[in-house]
């Protein structure tokens, strides 16, 4: 993902190369929200979070815990996504300004491509679990910032596409790290979760 | 504007790449994940910490875990969010 929308901005005057990636930033955390309000209006409309909240809830924490195994490859299993990938010809055919908007709303949603981290559907069932909207685009509207960090923040330290397969060695190292920690944080959940069921809340 | 015009020169070229979590390109990092028997006691152990912490907070106030809940939601969503350096 880094590789590949980070060059679009190279060769561009600072100001103008802001402007794209503050677009893709703000388009991310756009696509992000619209899909967390919709999935808090399916939990709204589906109401799960009135009927019996404490299997709900176990539920969710077993699902976690679950999840927290195959993000550390303990249990290997298919999970439903999509292999579309946004296509790199965008690029070529369209205007930057364009390029940026597209990409980072579709990206900011993460779900018509690749999932290649397993938080991702907890992350999914948050807002329709609570059936909140509000819920949904406060998740999904960090989770698509997140999900432009990296480009703002390699786009900073690096000028140029030699600079850039540098900093991709580093980044490459830094995944196995942020795989341990989703895992931690799922199994987290899943315990916090699990105790305030058996607390009754 | 040269450097960016020869990525796109190169991009007529290069075949695409699908890089996954699962590619080859990311299971041959320095940094590893930890084998299957240590990953289960971490998560294990981790859970049961945190069911605990759970189970005495909602025990004593119910706004504090509705607190961690998010805060833990909010982890959940940033993690997965810079996790997807590599996705497609």
């Amino acid at each position: 993902m880094v590789g590949s929308i980070i060059p679009i901005v190279y060769g561009e005057r600072p100001r103008r190369a802001r402007s794209l990636l503050a677009l893709y930033a703000v388009s991310g955390i756009a696509g992000g929200a619209l899909l967390g309000v919709c999935l808090g209006a399916v939990g709204s409309a589906v109401g799960l979070h009135q009927a019996g909240p404490r299997s709900v809830w176990l539920v969710v924490a077993a699902v976690s815990l679950i999840l927290a195994l195959r993000e550390l490859r303990v249990s290997r299993f298919w999970l439903p996504q999509s292999g579309w990938q946004v296509p790199r010809s965008w690029r070529r055919t369209m205007r930057p300004a364009l390029v940026m908007i597209a990409y980072g709303a579709i990206l900011g949603t993460g779900l018509p491509i690749a999932i290649s981290g397993s938080a991702y559907y907890l992350l999914l069932m948050w807002p329709v679990v609570l059936g909140s909207p509000l819920a949904g685009i406060v998740l999904f509207g960090v989770y698509g910032f997140a999900r432009t960090t990296p480009v703002l923040l390699l786009s900073r330290v690096t000028t140029d596409t030699n600079g850039l397969e540098r900093c991709l060695v580093v980044v490459d190292n830094s995944v196995a790290i942020v795989q341990m920690l989703s895992a931690i944080v799922l199994a987290a959940t899943a315990g916090w979760i699990a105790g305030l069921a058996a607390a009754g809340v | 504007m040269h450097d960016r015009l020869q990525y796109e020169s190169d991009m007529f070229t290069a075949p695409e790449p699908v890089l996954t979590a699962d590619s080859p390109v990311l299971r041959t990092h320095a940094v590893r994940l930890p084998a299957r028997g240590r990953s289960v006691m971490v998560c294990g152990v981790v859970a049961t910490v945190w069911a605990v912490a759970g189970f005495a907070t909602a025990s004593t106030s119910s706004g504090a875990a509705a607190i961690g809940t998010i805060v833990l939601a909010l982890a959940c969503a940033g993690l997965t969010g810079v996790g997807t350096l590599w996705s497609p």
